[in-house]
């Protein structure tokens, strides 16, 4: 059954647990107490509780060193263990929105709520987070120093080979799978999210987007997924959609990583639409039932209509992963999200065990140069995604649909 | 490949940081009793001291655990009620989250240093944002103030203890309830009904059919198998709405015992033949976790039983307005304080954010236009 009580790790949850509980909530009054030196409380600022005095424990934890770079809505540092400086962390700070008065962004809360949840070797680890007094929220990350997919895939120095291609295609799919077996949606795949690791796995990253699978009752919104790895049912404004959503985002980040250039890089949502019809097919009844329903569909004029595209199609744009590695790319990027292979089927698929296997993660290319190259290597390009106001919208052009009938 | 329910509850925060043993629960709740004691005890000398008026010989009488008990449970019993009835219609699994956020509070927080009343709003709130049911705060004070009992309430006072409470939630916004398990069972019994009526089990399956007929119908009819099924489904169901989520279940069992201990309740025989069939070979097992589940059953009657005593209540809240932390009855007022340094420190984050809202507005105004209504006409 889908859940028993019978593992004996949650059968006697109390017993197991309660050192690590005793840990969890009580905190002993240390000797003399080491005062962090970074930004934060001062003397006379006694903790007035518990929660507040673990807080202190866990930031005084830390060394917050130099800044590493900027997104949106976070500045992240270099960090290490005070006790152990050779421990390195990546440390997101939040950065406070004077503008947003409704407490707690959405993206801080999503990402917060699900790495904390969810702990696999291909997603970013969340050790800790921590609050300064000035209320800035604090994520200590895993390190990864080697930059991320997309650096990798621009980079004319790095060179990688189908093997390669098949390992970090296979790392993005356990981290999808596992996201969808515990009810996470992503919702933002796309090269730049996927960080690598010193060893060279890949760790899915940015949970900022992210949301647990609706009640069938419950709307969802489509104004998700940076566009270049937007699934059509999106652009068509569908209001209930399942992890089908994110195998689409794997299916294009799978494809560009053969063709190493996006794989359908629309200026706006209508020209991506046009795009997918150009390289995927045009969505129609006959092979998507039901989508002329969905609210955003609008009839495609008759003579624009391009069929699915077929195997051989997809053979004389990908040849190098041969008709296996097709068979399965073209499985992702079906239009019916009903039915797009899940995570589960595509790792799964014969091609893993075909020739040429994955490269060992330690041997998978790397980016050139050091880590000071990092930040400025991720200028955001075209179809970005805005939601709660969120990531800088380069996108909602007016759209132009005279140009699809 | 696949993950059971029960090794995603094991690295799920609900089991990390937020489940105890009954004695571990008991001892937390007296260590924050006792340290709001001693500094409340300060804080209200403090404020006497600069208070002519004051009589500071006047004896500084604060809250027991069971008097703190006392008013969480009866403002527990509030929130459910708020979350649920109109204007705000929440799913319960809403607003039962927001009352095991208001539960969490409470384990490292006194009533006495932070009045229910002035952290209950904020939960609800919170738990629109982690269950995705979020609205703006505006509206949300708007529609709070629709109700006589906060016909006062600004949106700065909803979300003043905002951060504090996400602080001593550990930045862990995750609650795990038993409804899915429920649903789980209620599917594995249809399935059942179809081994019955096959007369054969698929493969692999652990019993004889003449078993499945014979001990879980009890002589039943195979057809008045969904019946049973429903009715244990309704009765379970109404324990995990009301009893469970106001008693302590959460942090003493995982959801599955919840569950199984809700099944107990509604069908005692039904639920232990049914756990019969996967622990038929295990006594020792079976055992440990029937005494898991009816420990908690006992635990959800108990809840069950309990009516809010409104003279007691009264009297605790009574006794609580002469023991208040004065130095936390202004939260609107702190919030603002820490904000100002952290504006301080952040000059540069304001151009960023007003650049920011610019564009945001820009595209709130484009994203109407998208898919105009002229042009899609559907
Ligand atoms: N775990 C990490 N280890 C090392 N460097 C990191 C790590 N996470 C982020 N960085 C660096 O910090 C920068 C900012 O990261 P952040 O996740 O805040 O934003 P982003 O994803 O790049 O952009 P946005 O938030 O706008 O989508 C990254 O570009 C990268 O250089």
């Amino acid at each position: 059954m889908a859940a028993s009580p019978l593992n004996p790790a949650a059968a006697s949850p109390n017993r197991q647990k309660s050192n690590g509980k005793l840990k969890a909530l009580t905190v002993q009054p240390k000797q003399s107490e080491v005062r962090s030196d970074d930004e934060g409380d001062s003397n006379d600022d006694a903790p007035v509780n518990l929660a507040e005095k673990l807080n202190n424990e866990e930031k005084r934890k830390y060394v917050k060193g130099k800044k590493l770079g900027e997104g949106t809505y976070a500045i992240v540092y270099k960090g290490h263990l005070r006790t152990d400086p050779t421990q390195l962390f990546a440390i997101k700070k939040i950065k406070l929105n004077a503008e947003y008065k409704d407490g707690l962004s959405m993206d801080a809360i999503r990402e917060v709520k699900f790495l904390q949840e969810l702990s696999h070797p291909n997603i970013i680890p969340l050790h800790s987070v921590f609050s300064t007094r000035d209320q800035n929220l604090n994520l200590v990350l895993e390190f990864l120093p080697l930059g991320d997919l997309e650096v990798l895939i621009r980079d004319p120095d790095v060179n990688y080979s189908i093997a390669d291609i098949k390992a970090w295609v296979g790392m993005l799919t356990r981290a999808v799978w596992f996201c969808h077996a515990n009810g996470v949606l992503h919702r933002d795949i796309k090269p730049n999210n996927l960080l690598i690791a010193a060893d060279g796995e890949v760790k899915l990253a940015d949970f900022g987007l992210a949301r647990a699978f609706a009640d069938p009752q419950q709307n969802m919104t489509y104004n998700v997924i940076t566009r270049w790895y937007r699934p059509p049912e999106l652009f068509f404004k569908a209001r209930h959609y399942s992890g089908a959503v994110d195998m689409w985002s794997v299916g294009t980040v799978f494809a560009e990583l053969i063709l190493r250039m996006p794989f359908m890089a629309g200026n706006t949502d209508i020209h991506q639409l046009e795009l997918i019809c150009q390289a995927i097919g045009t969505p129609l009844e006959d092979n998507w039932p039901g989508v002329s329903e969905l609210e955003g569909y609008l009839p495609f004029d008759k003579d624009k209509i391009t069929p699915v595209r077929t195997r051989a199609d997809y053979m004389s744009t990908f040849p190098t992963i041969g008709s296996v590695g097709v068979e399965l790319l073209m499985s992702m990027l079906v239009l019916d999200p009903q039915k797009r292979a899940t995570a589960k089927e595509v790792l799964e698929h014969r091609w893993w065990a075909e020739q040429p296997r994955p490269t060992e993660k330690e041997r998978l290319p790397r980016k050139a140069g050091g880590e000071q190259r990092m930040g400025e290597d991720l200028k955001r390009r075209g179809g970005e995604v805005e939601e709660d106001g969120r990531r800088g919208d380069k996108v909602a052009k007016k759209l132009d649909f005279s140009s699809l009938r | 490949m696949s993950l059971t329910e029960d090794t995603l509850y094991a690295s799920s925060t609900q089991f990390r940081l937020w489940s105890f043993t009954p004695e571990k629960l008991v001892s937390l709740r007296a260590e924050t009793n006792a340290f709001a004691t001693k500094n409340i005890t300060k804080a209200i000398k403090r404020a006497r001291a600069s208070d002519e008026t004051d009589n500071k010989e006047q004896k500084i009488d604060c809250l027991t655990m069971e008097e703190e008990q006392t008013l969480i449970n009866a403002y527990c019993a509030q929130l459910m009620h708020l979350g649920q009835a109109k204007p705000f219609s929440l799913p319960v699994s809403v607003v039962g989250t927001a009352v095991q956020f208001f539960k969490r509070f409470y384990l490292s927080n006194s009533p006495m240093t932070y009045h229910p009343l002035q952290i209950l709003p904020a939960t609800l709130f919170l738990a629109t944002k982690t269950e995705s049911r979020h609205m703006a705060l505006k509206d949300f004070a708007e529609r709070l103030r629709g109700l006589t009992a906060w016909k006062t309430a600004t949106p700065d006072e909803v979300i003043a203890p905002e951060f504090i409470i996400t602080q001593a939630l550990r930045f862990s916004f995750s609650v795990r309830h038993p409804y899915r398990a429920l649903s789980g069972f209620r599917l594995e019994m249809l399935g059942l009904l179809e081994v019955v009526r096959a007369r054969r089990g698929p493969a692999g399956f652990p019993l004889a059919v003449e078993d499945v007929r014979g001990k879980l119908l009890g002589g039943r009819d195979p057809e008045a198998w969904g019946e049973v099924v429903q009715r244990m489904h309704e009765t379970a169901l109404k324990y995990l709405h009301g009893a469970a989520l106001l008693s302590d279940v959460y942090f003493l069992y995982a959801p599955a015992h919840i569950t199984f201990a809700a099944l107990h309740i509604a069908d005692p025989e039904f639920t232990e033949m049914f756990l019969e069939i996967p622990l038929r070979n295990k006594p020792e097992l079976k055992a440990r976790v029937l005494a898991t589940v009816l420990a908690c059953k006992v635990v959800l009657l108990e809840a069950e039983k309990r009516r809010v005593d409104k003279e007691e209540v009264a009297r605790v809240e009574a006794k609580l307005a002469l023991c208040r932390d004065p130095e936390k009855i202004d939260l609107v007022g702190l919030n603002r304080a820490q904000k100002r340094d952290a504006a301080e420190d952040g000059q540069l984050d304001e151009k960023v954010a007003k650049k920011r809202r610019l564009i945001r507005e820009k595209s709130a105004r484009d994203a109407e236009d998208l898919f105009g209504p002229g042009l899609v006409g559907k």
